[in-house]
């Protein structure tokens, strides 16, 4: 019984996760212990800076970007901000125990979880972040590949 | 010491008081809310890891202990939640306030260290904003000397106070060696300062006012030193004889 448990989950770490994710903050251990959170159930990168984040963001495709609030430099606010506005669809996730939070003004850009959350909701939102992220994007391939056939026709 | 000599009450002390003590207990909470995110996350990890192994079920205190952790942490940011701020310590008093008033009584009582020789030109006009208007005085008094500390003596400092479409903007220049694009965020921290026996609290305190009352503290362009600008939504109410004076 327990060696089948454990072989069970040798097994399950060994299935390819389905969705990259990448979390940001500036305090170490938080960051730590977000990434190993969430590193049984997806790829997980991080970056201790809005700055670094952005970068990595360049050379790798991430389904979801998990964002502290405030940090020296640039906000989260402002990273989530940038990364809605890239070609490519990323869902964003802003995590803040900052009494000085306020939604950004006009159109909601990303979901908010305030600190300490229960880890376990955490994981729940990152994989359905992950799963609307993965559907985004085919929607936006089939929209093109149909007004790419449409022209032809044309 | 004789009377003439006695220094004149800050007629702002007590909300700048607490305007401080809101600060740093709300800069408190944030960093216990961190901690406390890093221990729940770690203790559920090692939870998750854990269960189902032999190590678990032959020694029962892992779990025990582990739900320890748990509850502890719930319970603790319950308690940092219902602690809540200072705020209970001051009742305010919100009301159509005469803006352009707010103002000049800020430059009335701004503080030179030093008796520097520092002007401040003030250029002010009529505009109605909701709010505290001792929290609107401190405001911009905290601007002021922030600028004041930010510009050589002698020098000056300019204040400039008006309506701007559904706005009332009030903007502080100085004359200082200005602050680089990639350190202005940096300037908002809380105890971000680099004078010695500066708690480094003022531009915290300005843009926490300014958010209470659906406003901002954003920089702004200038030619030569800072420039940075208080943005209120302007009140529709008329402000008659009876309109709300710091």
């Amino acid at each position: 019984m327990r060696s089948s448990s454990s072989s069970q989950r040798r097994a399950s770490s060994a299935i390819p996760k389905k969705y990259s994710v990448l979390v940001v903050d500036d305090d170490p251990n938080v960051l730590t212990s977000i990434t190993r959170l969430l590193s049984d159930d997806v790829e997980v990168a991080s970056a201790l800076s809005a700055e670094r984040a952005l970068e990595l963001l360049k050379v790798h495709s991430f389904h979801v970007v998990v964002s502290d609030f405030a940090m020296p430099g640039m906000d989260g606010n402002t990273l989530l901000g940038r990364i809605s506005q890239m070609p490519q669809y990323v869902s964003c996730l802003l995590i803040t125990g900052s009494d000085r939070y306020q939604p950004v003004a006009g159109e909601i850009r990303h979901y908010v979880l305030f600190k300490p959350f229960d880890p376990e909701r955490l994981i729940r939102m990152v994989l359905e972040l992950g799963r609307v992220a993965e559907m985004k994007r085919s929607v936006k391939l089939m929209t093109e590949s149909i007004s790419e056939t449409r022209i032809k026709i044309d | 010491m004789t009377e003439q000599s006695r220094p004149t009450p800050d007629p702002l002390a007590t909300v700048q008081l607490m305007a401080i003590a809101d600060e740093i207990a709300s800069t408190l909470r944030h960093e216990l809310r961190n901690k406390f995110s890093s221990v729940r996350s770690a203790g559920f990890y090692i939870r998750r890891r854990l269960r189902g192994t032999e190590a678990w079920q032959a020694d029962p205190r892992l779990e025990e202990l582990s739900a320890i952790i748990q509850d502890e942490m719930g319970l603790a940011n319950e308690l940092l939640d219902r602690s809540g701020g200072p705020e209970h310590l001051l009742t305010r008093a919100v009301s159509p306030v005469d803006a352009q008033e707010c103002v000049r009584r800020a430059v009335a009582c701004t503080r030179i260290a030093g008796e520097r020789a520092i002007d401040i030109a003030i250029d002010a006009q009529p505009g109605c904003i909701m709010a505290d208007p001792r929290e609107l005085v401190l405001a911009v008094r905290c601007l002021l000397e922030n600028a004041a500390e930010a510009t050589d003596a002698p020098g000056a400092v300019q204040v400039r106070a008006a309506p701007d479409a559904s706005r009332y903007v009030i903007q502080v220049t100085d004359s200082g060696a200005g602050i680089p694009e990639s350190q202005r965020e940096a300037v908002f921290d809380a105890f971000h300062t680099t004078k010695s026996g500066h708690f480094g609290l003022g531009l915290n305190i300005a843009r926490r006012i300014a958010q209470r009352y659906d406003g901002a503290l954003r920089f702004c362009e200038a030619s030569t030193g800072t420039a940075v600008a208080l943005h209120f939504n302007l009140c529709q109410t008329e402000l008659g004889s009876a309109g709300a004076r710091p």
